[in-house]
């Protein structure tokens, strides 16, 4: 056990550092700013080239992979620093779908795929929500059947995030309707250009867009099947578990926490400087302990993988925990600017240029995206504790 | 001692319910909102002159219904439901500081043209958050004149409105200071306003006063810290606040049902979410949060309405109010899943309008520390 990084992490932070020191430009934040995480302008994609270059997005995976060989620590701490400068890091393709093809994929599948992703050519919006199947995303109806040596997939995925800047889509879909439906799922990687596809805008509270993207009669090539045929569940609930390792970062709650206390010491509001007041500060400093637990949270979770284990009850922890305390935040957050917490970055005096007021927009989708948070803690009960399943 | 209402009460209700679901639609709603808000439409307008809503609390020689503070408490929770134009408040604010501190002739002017619909005002007599601190704006007397200077933030609805009434603090070489009520005939000279951009999409300004000048008849009240004329002012306030409770208790009872409908029709797992136990204990809590925030506030009301301070029941109904329609829209953002964060489903102009009306008045911090000083621990209200 040890709580402080070693030498040679202490390196790699330097490294990064550096990196970001160069790379990250005046410009490049506003054009974040602007466009959120849905849009990808020409710095940012000149950024993602550099990270690219360096390998980083593979930088944990195994050297035979075209990956750089580091561990989950080193990820974490990439995550952490990437997300402190307010650039984007890895995506979901990166974290989630790299591994589950590293894990189950055919060799076919390794070499097609793997280099790209590593480089960020290749991102993938993941498809695997439908209208019908939400939480129960077993429930899946999107088709797929084999005609010769083609895939031809027919049916819809909602809440298709990036569908419309990716290039491929990490398609979940029913290959086998006559089974119980946790035993018909195969995954499909289908190329986002492909004839048949429609992706239709939708737009979140938070601004963000996702979509609604219909598949008519898509062909994709046999070989885009990953692994096998009808075993995609474990697949996908492994990229979950992932994904919610991947979400679950504490750095932006660290960051804003920072900001919001260096604001509440610095700026007077209409005279007063809100850290005179107690409950300013003993709401600070609660905020303070939770953004702490779930850092400790995140890198016991980190740990775990670099042991060569499967981390799922402390990432689930993880993520409700850190959901939860985003929404807290936001709203503490809110109170403590008082009627200035409500203007938004369109307004001069919006203080901390209106990410809180923003934070409180994004904080509902955490909860229950990526697994209700009502499920997980079904999760953390029963196959963490050993208490009975309840119907569902 | 008897929490019910009167079945005119529960008919009044049910029959303002009708007219502005028909009259205030979410589409009307969205085309309030900034950057370019299209201004309140007179149909919307002339169908609350019909059914009395802006004439309500005042007296018939002035105009008005002769209704109670809690009957027009029962009006904006109807208006709370429907997201109805916050000019419809910031003018009833206006008429009540109007009614409660002018003289007759005034009275009988602007009340009578309130309650037809032909007026509207909004005010700035205490700081947005509640405080009541010293006034930002300092009025100077010279020459036969006050002149009127300082800034005002978060004034709702400026530019739609034909009078701002704000509060100012004295400074007179040979007097000690004193707080006035003035009456300002929008547009005015050296008063200019900008609008904030807010999280609600609301209309709110920051109103700039620069030597306004004004004549001795347009202050409707003057008087010292601690005088009755003050304590009318914590009245106006109060009631101010006990208002807008009512309006969030509608707007969270609105939310509510809408996660109600949801969750019995939404299906995963082979059946309604709203089978599921975690569903159900969440929507229970926000029951229990609605129901005391409803009663809280129709007590606040009512003891205000009977001339009361009624300090501690109203602080006691705003923090109340703030918890319980946050955490209706944020459990409905939970239980609507991906529907409910969509734009275009619309909860989120509930959510929106629930942080708004937290912090206008003071969000939980700020009532704790109010609510201290009326039970005598110490800090001052
Ligand atoms: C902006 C945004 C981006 C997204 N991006 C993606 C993406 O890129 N790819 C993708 O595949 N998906 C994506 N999602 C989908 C997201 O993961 C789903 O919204 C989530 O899985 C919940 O599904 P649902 O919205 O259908 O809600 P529902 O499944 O209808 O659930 C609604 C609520 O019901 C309750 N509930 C449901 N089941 C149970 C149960 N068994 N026990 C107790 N309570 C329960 C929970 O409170 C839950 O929050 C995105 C969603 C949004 C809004």
């Amino acid at each position: 056990m040890r709580f402080d990084y070693t030498d040679k992490q202490l390196a790699w932070r330097d490294e990064l550092r550096t990196f970001l020191d160069r790379e990250v430009s005046d410009e490049l934040l506003e054009e974040i700013r602007h466009g959120g995480s849905d849009v990808r302008g020409p710095l940012v994609t000149r950024f993602r080239k550099a990270v690219g270059d360096r390998g980083w997005y593979g930088l944990n995976w195994p050297v035979e992979y075209g990956g750089l060989g580091l561990t989950a620590v080193e990820q974490q701490m990439l995550i952490d620093e990437f997300t402190a400068r307010g650039v984007p890091g890895p995506d979901l393709t990166a974290t989630s779908v790299a591994p589950m093809i590293m894990r189950h994929g055919t060799e076919a599948n390794k070499a097609d795929w793997l280099p790209g992703i590593a480089r960020g050519e290749i991102t993938c919006a993941v498809g695997y929500s439908e209208p019908d199947a939400g939480t129960d995303v077993a429930s899946l109806s999107t088709r797929a059947e084999l005609d010769g040596d083609e895939w031809v997939i027919n049916g819809a995925k909602i809440w298709n995030s990036i569908a419309h800047i990716a290039t491929h889509e990490w398609l979940c879909v029913r290959t086998d309707p006559a089974a119980p439906k946790h035993k018909g799922i195969s995954v499909i990687m289908v190329p986002i250009d492909s004839p048949g596809i429609e992706i239709q805008p939708l737009v979140a509270w938070s601004d963000l867009r996702t979509n609604l993207t219909y598949f008519a009669d898509v062909r994709v090539p046999a070989r885009n099947l990953i692994g096998e045929v009808n075993r995609g569940w474990s697949y996908i609930t492994g990229a979950l578990d992932l994904e919610r390792g991947a979400l679950a970062s504490a750095m932006q709650l660290r960051v804003i926490l920072d900001d919001l206390m260096a604001f509440c010491s610095t700026h007077l509001l209409d005279g007063v400087r809100l850290a005179d007041r107690a409950e300013v500060r003993h709401r600070l400093a609660a905020l303070d302990a939770d953004v702490e637990v779930a850092r400790l949270l995140n890198l016991e979770s980190a740990s775990l993988i670099e042991d060569g284990q499967v981390p799922t009850i402390p990432a689930t922890e993880a993520k409700i925990f850190q959901s939860e305390l985003r929404q807290r935040v936001a709203d503490w957050g809110t109170q403590l600017l008082g009627m200035y917490g409500q203007l938004d970055w369109h307004d001069r005096e919006a203080p901390l240029r209106g990410r809180i007021e923003r934070l409180y927009r994004e904080a509902p989708l955490m909860r229950f995206g990526a697994g209700a948070n009502e499920v997980l803690r079904d999760v953390i009960a029963q196959r963490g504790q050993g208490l009975p399943r309840h119907d569902r | 001692m008897k929490l019910t209402l009167t079945s005119p009460q529960i008919e009044y209700q049910h029959s303002l319910r009708q007219l502005l679901e028909r009259e205030c639609t979410v589409e009307l709603v969205r085309s309030l909102r900034n950057p370019d808000p299209a201004p309140v439409p007179p149909q919307l307008w002339s169908a609350l002159v019909r059914v009395g809503f802006l004439g309500l609390p005042f007296d018939g020689e002035v105009g008005g219904e002769g209704g109670s503070l809690l009957d027009l408490g029962l009006a904006y929770q109807e208006a709370g439901r429907v997201l109805c134009p916050t000019d419809v408040y910031s003018t009833m604010a206006f008429g009540l500081a109007v009614d409660r501190l002018a003289d007759d002739d005034v009275r009988k002017d602007l009340i009578g043209r309130i309650a037809q619909g032909q007026l509207r005002g909004t005010s700035a007599l205490w700081h947005p958050d509640g405080e009541l601190d010293r006034p930002a704006v300092q009025a100077r007397y010279a020459a036969g004149r006050w002149r009127l200077s300082g800034r005002l933030g978060f004034v709702p609805n400026v530019e739609a409105s034909d009078y701002l009434l704000v509060a100012a603090q004295t400074s007179e070489p040979t007097r000690p200071e004193q707080t006035v009520i003035v009456l300002l005939r929008l547009p005015a000279e050296g008063v200019t306003s900008s609008r904030v951009m807010t999280f609600g999409r609301d209309s709110q300004f920051t109103v700039d006063l620069r030597d306004v000048a004004v004549t001795d008849d347009a202050v409707i009240s003057r008087h010292d810290a601690g005088s009755a004329e003050a304590g009318s002012v914590h009245w106006l306030r109060n009631a101010d606040l006990a208002l807008r409770c009512a309006e969030m208790v509608g707007g969270a009872q609105a939310v509510l049902e809408r996660t109600l409908d949801y969750v019995r029709t939404r299906h995963q797992f082979g059946r309604p979410i709203g089978g599921f136990q975690a569903v159900q204990h969440q929507v229970a809590d926000v029951r229990i949060g609605v129901d005391g925030a409803r009663l809280a506030t129709y007590q606040a009301l009512w003891w205000l309405a009977e001339g009361e301070l009624a300090e501690r029941f109203t602080v006691i109904a705003k923090a109340c109010c703030n918890e319980a329609y946050k955490r209706a829209t944020l459990t409905a953002h939970q239980l609507h899943g991906g529907m409910g964060y969509l734009r275009e489903t619309d909860l989120h102009l509930w959510s929106e309008r629930a942080k708004v009306t937290e912090l206008t008045g003071g969000a939980v911090d700020v009532q704790m520390r109010r609510l201290a000083g009326a039970l005598g621990l110490g800090a001052t209200a």
